[in-house]
């Protein structure tokens, strides 16, 4: 017996001496999270020094780890409607690329490009773009690139968005550094939707899209080349020291480790004891530990483009009616809502667009005032309790908690909401049929080109998910009038005047605009996502840069 | 001995033809078009009824079972991917190799760790040694895989940097997850092979290999360890099956791309190729197993091997008969 | 030294469980010489198969404890031998044949190998010729040698037993603890086994003690007699000592429950109650809750063993006071007792008669 107590004893102290381990390190917490703004905000806790093993010194310079949660995609652009934009990015050039600062387009590769007319763009490359295999760049791959869109047929963005091209009157000239792109009509997103990375034509004529040698070694003319790999799990890109552009684009780290997570406790654990450098994409939660342990790095924020809508089907029989919309548009607490949805990474927003686009315009916003939405109900005729609605979403955070919020909210103006959840694949089924009443959406078609235009179009006339199409002539007409022009002020005053719209008609109603967080250890600089190349991840400045093998390198 | 494993393997195929018709049959009947899914957002009417004639939709629903069978058994086609538009027997044969090397290893860290303890328990029975390792094993056999893997990883990664977190390369990146895995069968097989060598130990013929003057490493590893051994292969067996089935939580909380985490990406996506293949493949293995702890019985009990020598020679016995009727 | 084979000497075994000490073995002092046989005899629970544990230094501890006492083979004491030393001489002087031939043999080994093991350890040959000798062994206790290679789970429970004794025999033992080797068998095979251990004893030269609670095969194979009960002596003496002149009440009540060939009777004469349980020992003498003649003196005192003739002795108060103890049954032993008079002595009358019926067998 007295042995049986000893033993326990023993085990009971093993438990408490795990538990001690993790008393330790939770200091102050540091200031606001919620300071960003803008493009690119650095809210930071940077402490002086080393502690808790990051930054090990003991890596060896140039030599990067990142951590991301989600899941390795191919290298091949045009085959999967889930972009893989971190790796695409690093392996290809783009053919036109946003400048998030400045809100231009810019090109990398194109000597020159113009409108000869409203239906005509011709583009000029520039000399010397070679490949990771040696060839030259050519517009013939310039042009495969974008047919191939067409070609994989599958349901990419981009498959719909050069349906608008003539291929049959597009040209390359000659000497393959020029090609005209005609057409079928003016088609105001042309340029923003060309930011297509550019594939060698004869290597990937040569392999299925489901070769697995778009995991383990495409052909890409980007800064980086990808020399090792296990499929789901990491990805090792090394710097082309042959790189055509490294002149005018210098690359710190020479090998850059990717590594993907399907939980992101472990990768902030990684990120914690110094075997990841920078954690990209990382939720509320972890930001502010980071944030709060104060000697973690750097945590930087920049902004996804898109805005979180609370879409209303107008197909339903109560919210066909505006005076109900308007009513449940001023019963919904948006910054409450934003703050249980997204916390800091959330900010409440005034517009369809985000900030950060062109044709951005704050309003006022819906006032919180159940009171009035109570009123409003009233006088529009309708008894309390007499209407019922039904939250669909999908089953992935924040959806279910938002619906929950809102069904809450709702009640407090007599209106029922019943929410229901199912998995993603069902939820999207049920979308397209038609079915739910108050869904919550995201426009993040904009990203990273910032065109209204795929933002808006989510919900134009007969857009797929039925439940959130609106069919209003005047609506879809401002929607025509920006499409049907390349004169960039008219376009802008086209989709202001369709944001301007949908605010008045409460169709779409606007809750807060996200960000992405990445964190980073003081092995690292900066790490520049808001230039050109969003998301990739090789615009990162290195404390202790790796030189370029040739003499080139600065 | 080679009849009865042929015998057995002949009877494996009815069971996972009964596995392909069931996870058809569920995939059928759970909402979700995957023709739509595979579209994804923007589609036209006509693209929509192209699709689901490429993928096979259109089609009566024996006749695209009768398909997918065919397919896997002429040459192991188990269908192209909605999700990632490639072949689903290339995505199991890229990912099966890290489960198994999970698993295999994690088999073999319990097999050693579980027997070791457990044998060591029962000789030094009821000593403190013996009171700690069974607690442990209750307390161990209890814990939440998930939860011990994620203490795991904050006293071995975020206290003492040992180890990694998540992820794969060299060994270093196996050992958190071999560990978290074979945790809970160890606590199970410790406590299986202590309480089947107690009962060997209190057999008579212990006694009478000690009245030999057998030295008693070999009274216990001889006689009595290969005498608890059956209990131990069946605890063994069942858990290597959990180790197949269940990697899933393992996998997902180490990022680990296994064939459990394919399935889990397979079943959110509602990538119907990739379950019918992921556990057509897993069901394979379980009947592999339970063949091999069937064999492994074999080999550690004669009375248990002569059943299946005896059971083949009794059919042949009725045949006999049946051909003596005839004439 | 003593020129005895084997000397057991005030030996206490006690067994420290959760519910008390049970005490099995209390103080017994036993001799056995080369070639020769005791019997030890008792009912179940009397402690003979610890006694036989103990010789082989077999007991299980815990719970098993050797409280005092020294067991001594060919002058050295088992009890303070080494384990190295208690490896050989466990097999090699001294074998054993257990109870439960259904249990003693290890099922997933073959009957060769497993009598093979025990000439390997104890004798230095190659496992060849280890197995060549365990298959002339079996051939010995008349199971064909190309059987060897079976498991035991395909022998009956007799060639099991012949396998067991192969086995004990197998390195020509000085001396062999046979536990009840005929109990689990049945009345036709107990005889030949029994005459096969008899034969094999002489031809080996073994010295035996024969633990069994079965009189008639005392009678035939013992050359000495040690009555167990409550893990003490109670009597103590060569056969005819035992049989002839019994002293003991508990001997006599053991003899009187036999049934006799000649005596046509509706029932037999049972000791009335039941072994007292080890753990509590009565006070006294621990026969006496059963004893006929218990009187006060048994209830308070512990009896000591007594010569009651050359080499004959008996643990009982009342021996060696003049008394007859003799009787034919309960109330002709109080009348008896209460007048001193001579009575027949049944252990006589069963000798005479069994070997008569024996031989009528015949």
């Amino acid at each position: 017996m007295k042995k049986q107590l000893i033993a326990i004893g023993l085990c009971v102290m093993m438990t408490l001496s795990l538990a001690a381990c993790d008393g330790s390190g939770g200091s102050s917490a540091s200031g606001s999270g919620s300071g960003a703004s803008g493009d690119s905000v650095t809210a930071s806790g940077t402490a002086a020094g080393t502690s808790d093993g990051l930054g090990k010194s003991t890596e060896e310079d140039g030599v990067v780890t990142i951590g991301y949660v989600g899941s390795d995609d191919a290298c091949y652009p045009s085959a999967d409607s889930n972009n893989d934009f971190i790796k695409q990015a690093m392996v290809y050039d783009k053919l036109f690329e946003v400048d998030d600062t400045t809100g231009e387009y810019t090109s990398r590769i194109l000597k020159s490009w113009d409108w000869t007319d409203d239906k005509t763009l011709v583009m000029t490359l520039k000399d010397g773009i070679t490949f990771s295999d040696g060839h030259e760049m050519t517009m013939d791959d310039v042009l495969f690139s974008l047919k191939n869109y067409i070609d994989q047929g599958q349901a990419t963005d981009k498959y719909q968005y050069f349906q608008n091209i003539d291929f049959n009157k597009t040209t390359v000239s000659d000497d393959g550094k020029t090609l005209t792109l005609v057409y079928k009509q003016p088609y105001g997103p042309a340029e923003r939707t060309l930011n297509v990375a550019i594939m060698e034509k004869d290597f990937t004529e040569q392999h299925e899209a489901s070769d697995s040698i778009w995991y383990t070694a495409p052909v890409g003319s980007g800064p980086y080349e990808i020399t090792d790999n296990s499929e789901d799990s990491y990805v090792t890109f090394t710097r082309r020291d042959d790189y055509w552009d490294k002149d005018d684009y210098t690359y710190d780290a020479k090998q850059i480790t990717l590594r993907f997570y399907s939980d992101e406790t472990a990768m902030y654990m990684d990120y914690q004891s110094g075997n990841l450098d920078a954690i990209y994409g990382i939720g509320d939660t972890t930001v502010s530990q980071i944030e709060n342990k104060g000697n973690q790095g750097t945590v930087q924020y920049v902004s996804n483009n898109d805005v979180s809508l609370l879409m209303l089907n107008e197909d339903n029989q109560y919210l066909s009616d505006p005076k109900v919309r308007q009513a449940i548009a001023e019963a919904v607490d948006m910054s409450y809502i934003t703050d249980i949805a997204y916390g800091s990474l959330g900010k409440t927003a005034y517009s369809h667009f985000a900030s950060t686009f062109d044709c951005y315009t704050k309003h006022d916003g819906y006032t919180y005032d159940p009171d009035d939405a109570k009123k409003i109900l009233k006088d529009a005729g309708y008894s309390d309790g007499e209407i019922t609605l039904t939250w669909l979403s999908p089953d992935v955070s924040p959806q279910p908690d938002v619906g929950e919020a809102i069904q809450a909210q709702l009640t407090e103006i007599g209106i029922t909401v019943n929410v229901e959840t199912y998995d993603l694949a069902t939820t999207l089924g049920m979308y397209i049929d038609g079915e739910g009443d108050i869904m919550m959406m995201t426009t993040n078609g904009g990203n990273p080109t910032k065109e209204p235009y795929v933002c808006l179009s989510a919900f134009a006339s007969r857009a797929p998910f039925t439940c959130m199409s609106i069919e209003d002539e005047t609506y879809n007409g401002y929607l025509q009038d920006g499409m049907n022009t390349v004169d960039e002020s008219q376009r802008w005053e086209a989709y202001e005047k369709a944001d301007q719209w949908l605010y008045d008609n409460y169709n779409a109603i606007p809750i807060c605009e996200t960000l992405s967080a990445i964190a980073y250890n003081d092995r690292i600089t900066s790490f520049d996502q808001s230039a050109v190349g969003k998301g990739c991840i090789g615009n990162l400045k290195l404390a202790k840069p790796a030189a370029y093998f040739t003499e080139s390198g600065t | 001995m080679t009849k009865y494993v042929v015998k057995r393997l002949l009877i494996m195929i009815p069971t996972l033809l009964g596995v392909l018709l069931i996870i058809f049959a569920i995939n059928k009947m759970i909402p979700g078009d995957p023709a739509k899914l595979a579209l994804g957002s923007n589609f036209t009417q006509e693209a929509y009824e192209a699709k689901r004639a490429q993928m096979g939709l259109d089609k009566n629903v024996v006749i695209q079972f009768f398909d997918y069978v065919k397919g896997v058994v002429t040459h192991f086609d188990l269908g192209t991917s909605y999700d990632t538009k490639r072949p689903v027997s290339g995505m199991i044969l890229s990912r099966i190799g890290i489960t198994l090397k999970l698993g295999i290893w994690s088999c073999i860290v319990t097999i050693v760790i579980g027997v070791a303890i457990g044998i060591l328990s029962a000789v030094k029975k009821y000593s403190v040694i013996d009171y700690v390792m069974t607690t442990l094993a209750i307390i161990f056999s209890a814990a939440p895989g998930f939860w011990v893997a994620l203490m795991s990883m904050m006293v071995f990664c975020l206290k003492l940097g040992w180890f990694p977190a998540g992820g794969m390369g060299g060994w270093r990146y196996m050992v958190l997850p071999v560990l978290c895995m074979a945790l809970s069968p160890i606590s199970l097989v410790v406590r299986m092979t202590r309480t089947s060598m107690l009962d060997v130990i209190n057999q008579d013929y212990i006694r009478t290999a000690r009245a030999k003057g057998v030295a008693e490493r070999n009274v216990i590893f001889k006689h009595a360890f290969r005498n608890a051994l059956i209990p131990i292969i069946t605890v063994i067996g069942a858990q290597l099956t959990m180790v197949v089935g269940g990697s899933f939580i393992i996998e997902s909380v180490f990022s680990i791309p296994g064939i459990g985490m394919l399935l889990l990406t397979a079943i959110n996506t509602r990538d119907y190729p990739a379950i019918q293949g992921t556990v057509l493949v897993l069901s394979f293995f379980v009947c592999i197993i339970n063949l091999l702890t069937d064999i492994a019985y074999a080999y550690a009990d004669p009375r248990i091997k002569s059943q299946y020598v005896g059971g083949k020679s009794r059919g042949l016995k009725r045949k006999g008969e049946k051909q003596d009727a005839k004439a | 030294m003593s020129e005895h084979l084997l000397e057991i000497n005030d030996l206490d075994v006690q067994f420290h469980t959760m519910d008390g000490t049970v005490h099995a073995v209390n103080g017994i002092s036993l001799e056995i010489d080369p070639g020769e046989t005791l019997g030890l005899v008792g009912e179940t629970g009397a402690g003979k198969t610890t006694t036989a544990l103990s010789i082989l230094n077999l007991i299980q501890s815990p719970p098993g404890k050797i409280e005092h006492g020294e067991i001594l083979f060919e002058g050295r004491n088992v009890l303070e031998m080494s384990e190295a030393e208690l490896h050989a001489y466990r097999g090699s002087d001294v074998a054993m044949i257990f109870q439960d031939p259904m249990t003693a043999l290890n099922p997933i080994y073959t009957v060769e190998y497993q009598i093979a093991e025990v000439i390997q350890i104890h004798e230095k040959v190659s496992k060849e010729e280890a197995i060549e000798k365990a298959r002339e062994m079996l051939e010995f206790v008349g199971i064909p040698a190309e059987r060897g290679c079976e498991y035991p789970h395909q022998f009956s429970g007799g060639m099991k037993q012949r396998v067991v004794i192969a086995m004990a025999l197998a390195c020509s033992p000085k001396l062999l603890l046979a536990d009840e080797p005929t109990t689990a068998l049945d009345v036709t095979i107990q005889a030949q086994v029994l005459d096969m251990m008899n034969d094999l004893k002489k031809k080996f030269n073994s010295a035996m003690l024969l633990i069994t609670h079965d009189l008639g095969v005392v009678a035939e194979t013992c050359d000495k007699v040690a009555i167990m009960y409550a893990g003490k002596i109670m009597e103590y003496g060569s056969l005819e000592d035992i049989f002839d002149h019994t002293a003991h009440p508990y001997t006599e009540g053991l003899f009187n429950s036999i049934p006799s060939l000649d005596e046509d009777v509706e029932r037999l004469k049972p000791i009335r109650g039941l072994m007292p349980d080890p753990s509590h020992l009565p006070e006294g003498c621990a026969f006496n809750p059963r004893c006929p003649y218990a009187d006060k003196l048994c209830q308070s005192a512990e009896a000591e063993l007594q010569e009651v003739g050359p080499g004959h002795y008996c643990r009982c108060h009342h021996v060696n006071k003049g008394v007859p103890m003799y009787f034919p049954d309960e109330k002709g032993n109080e009348l008896a007792y209460q007048h001193g008079l001579p009575v027949s002595n049944p252990g006589n009358d069963f000798l005479e008669k069994g070997q008569k019926g024996e031989k009528a067998d015949e």
